[in-house]
C-alpha cells in the first residue's frame, strides 16, 4: 500500500520532470510556431468545420431556419439537363478546363524551355521577353483580353483572323467558343512555367548528357531517357499546383461573369455567386465542400501514384 | 574541307532560323504590352473606329489623367501591400525556423497538417471567414485585407523558406550556441540575414499577389473609399462598369497597374529566378 503510493509518487515526479525537460527543450520551438497554430485554427480548421456545418443548413448570412441534407439533394437531383445537374455542369466545366489547360501549358512551356535552353547570344533577352506577360496583373490582363477578343469585326483578333482568311469569331460572346478563347489566353503566360523548366534543365549535370552523347545516343533518345525523367520532380510539383489552381479557376469572373449561356460558369464562380449574390450561403458551402473533396482526392491520388517521379540520390 | 564548309553553312542557317523563330515568338509574347500601350495613347474615336488602327495618329498622354482618380485606391492598395509584404515573410520565417532546424514533439504531424492546407480551396473558407470577419467588425474595413499577414502566409511560402533554411550550413548555428546564444538570437542574428534572399522572394510574391488581388476586396469591401485599386478597376471597367466603353482609359489604367509589378520584376530579377530554383529543385 505504502510502497504502491510511493511508486505512484515517484512515477508522478518522473513524469513531471520529463514534462519539464520536454517543455524546456521545446518551448522555444512552439513559441516560434505560435502564429502558425493560431493561423491554422482560425484560417483553416474553423472555416473548414463551419463550412461543413453550414452545408447542412439554409444559412443566408444572417439566420438559419432549416437543417438537413437539402443542399446536397439539390446539387445532385434538381434541374437535371442532359444527365447533368446544374452544379454538376459547373464541376464538369472546371474539370474540362483543368484537363485541357494543364497539359497544354506544361507541354508548350517545356518545348519553349528546350528551345531557349541553349546558351546563344541574346538568349537571356528572349527568355525575359517571354516571361513578361506573366507580370501583368490578372484583372488587367482579363479586361485586355475582353478587348482583344472582341466579337466585333474591328477587334484585333478578328482583324488578324480576317488577314489569315479565318472566318470571324464571336469569342467570349458565344457559348461554343468562349471556353476555347479563355483557354487560349493562357498561352501568353506559359513563360512562368518555362522559367521553372529552364531551372530544372540547368540542374541536370552536363556530364550525364555528355556521357550519353559519347555512347551515341541521339537528341530525342537523350531527351526521353535522361532529360525528361530528370525533370519529373518539377513536373510533379507543377501538376499538383496546376490541378489545385485550375479546379478553382475564378479569373474569368472578372471578364465575363458566368459567361454567355453560363458557358464559363466554373464551380468557383458558382460558389461565389451562390453565396454572395444569391445569399444562399448554406448551398454555397455544400458546393465548396464537394470541390474540396475533389481537390483533395486528386492530390492524394497523384501522390499515391507518384512512383514515376524520379529523385536522384543526392537530392534526397 | 568541303564537309566543314557545308557544316558551317548548315549551322548558320539553323542558327538564323532559330533567331527568326525566337523573334516570331517574341512578337507573340510582347503583344499584350504593345496592345495596351498603343491603345492607351489613342483618342476615344480612334479606339472605337470602324477600322482597326495599330498606332494612334497623335499621342494622347492626357488619357493617363485617369490614374489621378485612382490615387485614393492606390493608397489603400499600398497599405495592404506593405503590411502583407513585410509581415508574411517575417512570420513565415518564424514558422519555418523550427521546422528546418530542430526536432520536437509533433513536428512531423504539424508540418503535414500545415502542408495539407494547400488542398483547402479558398471557396471553402470564404463564407465562414466572411461571417467571422463580420462578427469581428472587419467587414468593409481595409484591415480585412491584412490581418492574415500576422499568421504566416500560405503553406507553399513556408515550405519554400523551410527548404532554403535547410540549405544554410548548420555550423553557423552551432558556433553561435557555443558562444552562448539561444534560439531567438540564432534566429534573428543568423537565420534572418542569411535567408534574406528567399524572404525577398516571398515578399515580392506577396506584394504582386496583393497588388493584383481583386477577389478578397470583392468579398469584404463595400464602400468606395475602402476599395483597393484592383477592385475599383474591376467595378469601373469590367463589362457592366461605368467606364467600360472608354477603352483608352482602360488601357491607360492597365498600363499603370502593370508598371509596379514590372519594375519589381526587373529590380529583383536575380532573386526571383533564384527563388524559383529553390522552389522547384529541392524536395
Amino acid at each position: 500500500m505504502l510502497s504502491a503510493n510511493g511508486d505512484l509518487k515517484s512515477e508522478k515526479a518522473r513524469v513531471s520532470v520529463s514534462l519539464k525537460k520536454w517543455i524546456k527543450k521545446d518551448y522555444a520551438c512552439y513559441l516560434f510556431l505560435l502564429p502558425a497554430f493560431i493561423g491554422f485554427f482560425v484560417f483553416s480548421v474553423y472555416p473548414m468545420v463551419a463550412s461543413l456545418l453550414y452545408a447542412f443548413t439554409n444559412f443566408n448570412g444572417t439566420k438559419i431556419t432549416q437543417i438537413g441534407t437539402m443542399n446536397f439533394e439539390k446539387i445532385f437531383s434538381s434541374d437535371i439537363i442532359d444527365g447533368w445537374s446544374e452544379v454538376g455542369k459547373s464541376f464538369g466545366l472546371s474539370i474540362l478546363y483543368s484537363v485541357i489547360s494543364i497539359p497544354m501549358n506544361l507541354v508548350l512551356s517545356y518545348i519553349l524551355a528546350l528551345f531557349l535552353y541553349k546558351e546563344i547570344k541574346g538568349i537571356r533577352f528572349f527568355r525575359l521577353l517571354y516571361y513578361l506577360p506573366v507580370v501583368i496583373p490578372g484583372i488587367a490582363m482579363g479586361l485586355l483580353w475582353m478587348d482583344v477578343f472582341s466579337s466585333e469585326s474591328t477587334g484585333i483578333m478578328n482583324q488578324i483572323f480576317a488577314f489569315l482568311g479565318i472566318p470571324k469569331s464571336n469569342f467570349f460572346q458565344s457559348a461554343d467558343t468562349s471556353l476555347a478563347t479563355y483557354i487560349s489566353t493562357g498561352l501568353w503566360v506559359i513563360g512562368g512555367n518555362m522559367i521553372m523548366w529552364l531551372a530544372a534543365l540547368n540542374n541536370i549535370p552536363p556530364s550525364v548528357t555528355e556521357a550519353a552523347k559519347i555512347d551515341g545516343a541521339g537528341y530525342f533518345h537523350r531527351l526521353f531517357v535522361i532529360v525528361i525523367p530528370l525533370c519529373t520532380p518539377i513536373l510533379f510539383y507543377n501538376l499538383i499546383n496546376g490541378i489545385i489552381a485550375t479546379l478553382q479557376t475564378f479569373d474569368s469572373y472578372a471578364m465575363v461573369g458566368a459567361g454567355v449561356d453560363n458557358s464559363l460558369y466554373f464551380i468557383a464562380v458558382r460558389i461565389y455567386v451562390t453565396g454572395f449574390k444569391h445569399m444562399k450561403m448554406g448551398l454555397a458551402c455544400a458546393e465548396a465542400w464537394l470541390l474540396f473533396l475533389m481537390v483533395a482526392a486528386c492530390t492524394l491520388i497523384m501522390f499515391r501514384f507518384s512512383k514515376w517521379v524520379f529523385y536522384s540520390d543526392d537530392e534526397n | 574541307m568541303m564537309k566543314t564548309k557545308k557544316l558551317t553553312a548548315f549551322k548558320i542557317t539553323a542558327r538564323s532560323l532559330r533567331y527568326l523563330l525566337m523573334g516570331v515568338f517574341a512578337l507573340f509574347f510582347i503583344f499584350p504590352y504593345f496592345y495596351m500601350l498603343t491603345r492607351s495613347l489613342m483618342s476615344l474615336s480612334e479606339v472605337n473606329s470602324a477600322s482597326f488602327l495599330l498606332f494612334p495618329s497623335q499621342l494622347h498622354f492626357e488619357n493617363y489623367k485617369v490614374v489621378i482618380d485612382y490615387l485614393p485606391y492606390l493608397r489603400n492598395t499600398l497599405i495592404v501591400v506593405v503590411i502583407n509584404g513585410f509581415f508574411i515573410p517575417v512570420t513565415g520565417a518564424m514558422i519555418a525556423f523550427p521546422f528546418a532546424r530542430y526536432s520536437f514533439k509533433g513536428k512531423k504531424i504539424m508540418f503535414a497538417l500545415l502542408m495539407g492546407t494547400v488542398m483547402l480551396p479558398g471557396s471553402v473558407t470564404t463564407i465562414p471567414l466572411y461571417v467571422l470577419y463580420s462578427k469581428l467588425g472587419l467587414l468593409d474595413r481595409l484591415a480585412s485585407q491584412w490581418v492574415g499577414a500576422f499568421f504566416g502566409g500560405s503553406a507553399m511560402q513556408i515550405f519554400l523558406i523551410v527548404q532554403f533554411m535547410r540549405g544554410v550550413p548548420k555550423e553557423l548555428d552551432n558556433a553561435a550556441y557555443l558562444d552562448g546564444a539561444n534560439k531567438f538570437v540564432v534566429f534573428t542574428r543568423i537565420m534572418l540575414p542569411l535567408c534574406f534572399n528567399i524572404l525577398v522572394y516571398t515578399s515580392i510574391g506577396v506584394v504582386l499577389a496583393k497588388w493584383n488581388d481583386f477577389t478578397g476586396p470583392l468579398v469584404y469591401l463595400r464602400s468606395k473609399q475602402n476599395y483597393t485599386m484592383a477592385v475599383a478597376f474591376y467595378y469601373e471597367f469590367s463589362q457592366n462598369g461605368v467606364n467600360a466603353l472608354f477603352v483608352n482609359y482602360k488601357m491607360a489604367m492597365t498600363t499603370f497597374m502593370t508598371i509596379v509589378p514590372l519594375l519589381l520584376f526587373f529590380i529583383f530579377q536575380k532573386t526571383m529566378i533564384g527563388g524559383i530554383k529553390v522552389g522547384g529543385l529541392k524536395n
